[in-house]
């Protein structure tokens, strides 16, 4: 197990013995390290927090902080990272809360780029790119193949759909559809992403058949329920098309265009007003 | 004082005896840390910053020269304070702000991750500024405004005002 002499291990620590452990880095006592993971140098992996085999960490990240929640009073929550990820320098990974589920994840093969932040309670799939200085607020689910573009910022309890593409820069406050480019201060749909499709191998058919749904629902004048049903006419025989319906029609039940927003926990009650004093006089 | 054999503290910094100290902490000469304070690995006083109590620094902040932090704030990680910023209390800020040089920020202000508060800016108390947000030097922003993520702030801002877009602008009803 190579363990830099200056890297600080404590005690409980679980390292497999194929792990590297870098310079300065700092490694909690509740961390579980799998085999072939290499922490680079200066790296601090702190709480309840589990990375899997063959994870690049580069200097200066920071995995399984406390979570940035006002909610948060110091409970046992988790991260877990799953394998081959590679997360580049700066990147801030902070544990889940107990009301949000208890644990932040992250999936196999997915890049962070630097400095990119994922908040507490998130969900990264598999297979996912964030860029340069990305910032995912609590609760976001990133579904596989998406593409986060540098400098994006995703709204609380916001689902980016499989193969989305998001432009730089983009604010995202509602559900990202799959297989979409957005784009904008407003996040606006913006057309099919046919390259990451073609990536994938998805059929040209699929891919037509896509854009013609986004035609459709977004550059038709068509209210979007009567929208739906014209692209499960025209191609409801294809999965991804299914899924984008499926998914549009989730959103819609949410909240604020967000599915998953129903998960936000109930403020606490605001507690009755004091009762007038008597007047003594 | 509770710090790491590794860190690395002047002899002349002044911290109270319950302060915990980090792993790979550097704090200069004519540091002053209050009680309760903690700083967690590889944190940088590089001046005569002064903290009050309960203060929490997570990994890899960096105070640079003389700063004046009041009670009960959290800077998290990468956060940056530049020379004669002084911060009030029960402040929270997210990964990567940067504080420049002579900000002043008031009490129970919430900054998001990666905002930016130019050299000179000064910020009034629960004032809310969301992730990716920029104020260009010398902005004065009003008690309890809130300034949504990414935008660009390049004039004062009043009090209870809700900005957003680019560029931006003042939203009717104000700050929730």
């Amino acid at each position: 197990m190579p363990i830099h002499p200056s890297a600080v291990i404590e005690a409980g620590a679980r390292i497999h013995a194929s792990a590297e452990i870098g310079p300065f880095c700092v490694v909690g006592p509740k961390v579980s390290i799998g085999p072939g993971t290499k922490l680079v140098q200066a790296v601090t992996v702190v709480g309840r927090t589990t990375i899997g085999a063959r994870n690049v960490v580069h200097p200066f990240c920071v995995i399984g902080g406390d979570p940035q929640d006002l909610k948060f009073k110091g409970e046992d929550s988790t991260t877990l990272i799953g394998d081959e990820n590679v997360i580049r320098e700066g990147v801030t990974i902070n544990k889940g809360t107990l009301t949000g589920g208890g644990q932040t994840v992250i999936g196999n093969r997915n890049m962070l780029m630097a400095l990119a932040h994922v908040a507490h309670d998130c969900l990264i799939e598999d297979n996912c790119i964030l860029a340069n200085a990305c910032l995912l607020a609590g609760h976001v689910r990133v579904e596989s193949f998406a593409i986060l573009s540098g400098w994006v910022v995703v709204h609380h309890f916001v689902t980016v759909g499989q193969s989305a593409f998001i432009g730089g820069a983009t604010r995202v406050n509602q559900d990202a559809p799959p297989y979409m480019t957005l784009q904008g201060m407003s996040g606006e749909v913006r057309g099919v992403n046919s390259i990451g499709l073609k990536r994938r191998g998805i059929k040209l058919e699929v891919v037509n058949c896509l854009k013609e749904a986004y035609r459709i629902i977004w550059r038709s004048q068509l209210p979007k329920p009567e929208a739906l049903v014209e692209v499960e006419k025209i191609g409801g025989q294809h999965g991804e098309v299914r899924t984008l319906i499926e998914f549009l029609k989730a959103s819609d039940l949410g909240h604020m265009g967000r599915r998953r927003e129903h998960r936000r926990p109930a403020p606490a009650p605001t507690p009755p007003p004091p009762e007038p004093e008597e007047n003594i006089e | 004082m509770k710090a790491h054999a590794t860190a690395l503290v002047d002899p002349a910094a002044t911290i109270a005896d319950d302060v915990e100290i980090g792993p790979f902490c550097v704090v200069g000469p004519g540091a002053t840390i209050g009680p309760r304070c903690r700083l967690g690995p590889r944190v940088s006083l590089r001046g005569p910053a002064t903290l009050g109590r309960d203060n929490i620094l997570h990994a890899n902040v960096t105070l640079d020269g003389p700063v004046a932090i009041g009670d009960g704030n959290v800077l998290r990680e990468s956060t940056h304070v530049g020379p004669n910023a002084t911060i009030g209390s029960r402040c929270s800020f997210g990964a990567w702000v940067n504080i420049g040089d002579r900000a002043t920020i008031g009490d129970d202000a919430l900054l998001g991750a990666f905002a930016v508060v130019a050299e000179g800016c000064s910020l009034g108390s629960k004032v809310r500024v969301e992730g990716q947000t920029v104020l260009e030097p010398g902005m004065k922003i009003g008690t309890g405004a809130r300034i949504r993520s990414q935008v660009p702030v390049t004039g004062d801002v009043d009090a209870a005002v809700l900005l957003d877009g680019n560029p931006a602008e003042a939203q009717a009803g104000g700050a929730p």
